[in-house]
């Protein structure tokens, strides 16, 4: 379930980069000083940050970290 | 004058972590030592490398004239992608190619493509690929 959650935000976020709606948007300006497309996308990359986090917390491959090295060829 | 100390300054610095690396005790495995640090960066060190690794030519002077010609666009098409893209591509490829170069042994990754194919040649392939996709990152510099 946990997993499953991870991906369909994972999807989600790439869905909503898809930023046609604010792209060419000038207006309204947030803050006094920054366009909206680029306060979306200021947002957008500290949601990214949280997801990263998330992932890292709840989905890393630790498997991966125990594998040893009986197998190198050289 | 200012400048060309800045660069004998970063000269001796270099020198001096080539001397300092150079009387290290070189481990079991020296390839691995000199290239990847013995497969054993910190975090933080391991986070400078990966910064190091993004900031390409493309990205401190392409980006910029991007910026100079297009505005704040340049923004959700650089940075705001690689935030999603860079630590996914590291969360879901980097980590198993890291276990495998560890579990055999592999430096590049072409090492890995080699052993994986059971070809040779695919080192050929794989160089000619990527040096075909730095083109446009040259030109843009």
């Amino acid at each position: 379930m946990k997993r499953l959650l991870l991906v369909i935000a994972i999807i989600a976020l790439y869905l909503l980069h898809q930023d046609f709606w604010f792209w060419r948007a000038a207006a309204p300006i947030v803050f006094g000083f920054l366009p909206v497309g680029l306060f979306y996308h200021v947002c957008y990359t500290l949601v990214i940050s949280a997801l990263m986090w998330a992932l890292v917390r709840y989905a890393w491959p630790s498997h991966l970290e125990g594998e040893d090295k009986e197998a190198r060829t050289d | 004058m200012i400048p060309a100390l800045f660069v004998f300054a970063y000269l001796a610095i270099v020198i001096y972590i080539g001397v300092f690396a150079f009387r290290r005790k070189v481990g079991e495995h020296p390839a691995e030592d000199y290239f990847l640090a013995n497969r054993a960066l910190g975090q933080f060190v391991f986070l400078l490398s990966l910064f190091g690794t993004n900031m390409t030519a493309f990205a401190i002077l392409g980006s910029s004239g991007h910026a100079f010609s297009n505005g704040v666009v340049t923004y959700p098409l650089m940075a705001s992608s690689s935030a999603l893209v860079v630590p996914l591509s590291l969360f879901l490829i980097g980590t198993r190619v890291w276990a495998l170069g560890k579990r055999y042994g592999f430096i590049t990754p072409v090492q890995m493509f080699r052993d994986r194919w059971e070809c040779g040649h695919i080192g050929t392939v794989i160089r000619s690929c990527r040096r075909r996709c730095s083109c446009p990152t040259s030109s843009s510099a």
